[in-house]
């Protein structure tokens, strides 16, 4: 017991100092404006032109996390470059050879860095969601439970994109390289994916980035699957399902984080 | 029980053999200077030692504690420098060894105090809040030292200290090292390929050529496996020409050179120390007016003719 409190203790001095690196790295500043810029935009320019509110907070909720899709796009910029260099750069940069020396378990740096890479992305997004809470209130009264479910799946959705590039940050030795790939897999390969499998009449929940849509898709009440008669032929339109959605996302966080620690933990520098 | 100790140590990277059955071992006080040539296994041993790599065959033990099995208790009391390590650049020197006293447990209002300490010693000590990012290549060897010592731990692990740092900035780190070993007792592994560096520090050596250990014993000791050395005798004033042709004849005098002034002898002799006498006392009686008569680079000549054996 006293074994694993002094672990958590270092852990938590492992997400310090990362996080110190990612608030004098800028990237964070970055992306709080983006997130910032988008939300007033999405909040501020409706208003500005008087276009009608949409009729009841969930509708607005809908209409806010889906704006410009800049939520998903984030997601996995943010995700993909805030850690690609997380673990990679350790060996890239020769730093394991004044942080792998001390007596730290290398899980602990592993799960510390992850943390670190998630908590500051978090805050951005957490004060996207915050003006339009902010909004939603002011102009209905009432904050919407499905939107602050978004919420929720959106943290997880970033926790396991995280993760996911965490893996390949562990794998490679240029950080460079762990971001790219994982931004390239996640922003194309996996959309392609799902759509392969949803062709041959798969419901793709194991692919992150289908699972992660429930981020948007949690407002609307669809079935897991439609059928649309095209007039040519039958084509089959799935939906995430929120609980296979939260399955398969912390399938991606556990996995992806049991193979880094493991592979971080036998690496040779 | 040793400090340090090697137990069959080997490691392959493919099918090339960096490291062969190294058994060594140091003792509690030694500071060990372990030589070899680009490429002989020494980064290699103390990345073993370190655990950042794992050993094809053998174990390495620090305090009796095996590195590969318990790693976070073996390098409790280690501090080390492996290579020219990385350092975060976006981080001050205090913020790096508050990262890494802290990592180590020390606590927080101590570590403010080494963090000076340590970089007054090593010549950092007005860059104390400045990222590392600014530093200088010997700025960076500097802090890896520092780093080193933040914990003020009883073994130090070195890989090549002095590299990177200009003339005056490497004796002041062999200074450092000495009164490390010296005044406070520390144990001391410390690889080098400058035999001068090993000579000025250590009192042990273990060479190493191709991964594999060739002697390893003191210094002094060392100097007895000699088949011959080479000595310098500085003249007043040169010798004639039959003074030369009798030094070619004595008995231990493989051969000579003299320097372009003539007031310079380097005289190739057969034998260690007693042989080194006799040629001596022999010069004086041939008239020699010596003003000088030292064995030079004796370390360097034990390394390479143990380096060509092995060959």
């Amino acid at each position: 017991m006293a074994g694993a409190v002094e672990e958590l203790k270092k852990m938590a001095i492992v997400v310090r100092y990362e996080i110190l690196k990612h608030l004098r790295r800028k990237r964070i500043y970055v992306a709080i404006t983006v997130f910032m810029l988008t939300a007033l935009a999405c909040v501020l320019v409706p208003a500005y032109f008087n276009a009608p509110m949409p009729p009841d907070a969930r509708t607005f909720g809908a209409n806010y996390v889906n704006f410009l899709g800049i939520l998903e796009l984030m997601t996995i910029i943010c995700g993909t470059f805030f850690v690609g260099d997380a673990i990679a750069s350790e060996f890239e940069h020769k730093t394991a050879f004044i942080s792998f020396i001390n007596p730290v378990k290398r899980e602990v740096i592993v799960l510390g860095k992850y943390i670190a890479a998630f908590l500051p992305v978090a805050l951005a997004l957490s004060l996207y969601y915050l003006v339009g809470a902010v909004a939603m209130y002011t102009s209905y009264n009432e904050i919407s439970v499905r939107f602050i479910m978004s919420y929720l799946l959106e943290l997880l959705y970033l926790a396991s994109v995280i993760a996911f590039t965490m893996l390949f940050s562990s794998l490679f030795k240029r950080g460079i390289l762990a971001s790219i790939l994982s931004f390239i897999l996640l922003f194309l390969v996996f959309p392609i994916i799902s759509f392969i499998l949803v062709f041959a009449g798969i419901y793709p929940i194991a692919v992150l980035t289908f699972a992660g849509q429930i981020v948007t898709e949690i407002f609307m009440d669809y079935p897991m699957m439609e059928e649309i008669y095209t007039g040519h032929f039958t084509f089959r339109l799935y939906h995430p399902m929120l609980i296979d959605s939260i399955i398969s996302m912390l399938a991606y966080v556990v996995v992806s984080l049991v193979i880094s620690t493991i592979v971080v933990k036998f690496k040779e520098v | 029980m040793p400090v340090i100790e090697t137990v069959n140590l080997t490691k392959y990277y493919g099918k090339l053999l960096a490291l062969s059955n190294l058994n060594l071992t140091v003792e509690e006080g030694d500071c060990v200077g372990y030589l070899g040539p680009n490429g002989a296994g020494k980064t290699t041993t103390i990345k073993l030692l370190c655990n950042l790599i794992r050993p094809s065959k053998g174990e390495a033990y620090i305090n009796g504690i095996n590195v590969r099995k318990h790693p976070d208790k073996a390098l409790k009391h280690v501090g080390a420098i492996v290579e020219v390590p990385g350092f975060y650049p976006y981080l001050t020197a205090k913020e790096h060894l508050e990262f890494l006293g802290r990592l180590r447990g020390i606590p927080l209002n101590e570590i403010r105090q080494r963090i000076r300490e340590v970089l007054e010693l090593v010549g950092l000590g007005e860059c104390i809040n400045r990222k590392v990012g600014t530093f200088s290549r010997g700025m960076l060897q500097r802090l890896a030292i520092a780093q080193a010592l933040i914990h003020d731990p009883d073994i130090l692990i070195l890989d090549e200290p002095a590299i990177g740092l200009d003339p005056r900035g490497m004796h002041e780190i062999r200074e450092i090292i000495k009164m490390l070993h010296r005044k406070e007792k520390k144990t001391i592994f410390l690889s080098s390929h400058l035999l001068y560096e090993v000579e000025q520090i250590c009192e042990k050596v273990a060479l190493l050529n191709k991964g594999v250990l060739l002697a390893y014993d003191k210094i002094s000791n060392l100097e007895k496996i000699l088949k011959h050395s080479v000595v310098e005798a500085a003249l007043v004033e040169p010798p004639s020409g039959g003074q030369l042709e009798q030094i070619k004849e004595l008995e231990f005098v493989q051969k000579y050179d003299i320097s372009p002034d003539g007031k310079t002898l380097y005289i190739h002799v057969l034998g260690g120390e007693e042989a080194r006498y006799q040629l001596l006392k022999s010069l004086i009686d041939l008239g020699l007016k010596i003003s000088s008569f030292k064995s030079s680079e004796t370390l360097e000549q034990i390394y390479l003719e143990l380096v060509k054996e092995s060959a």
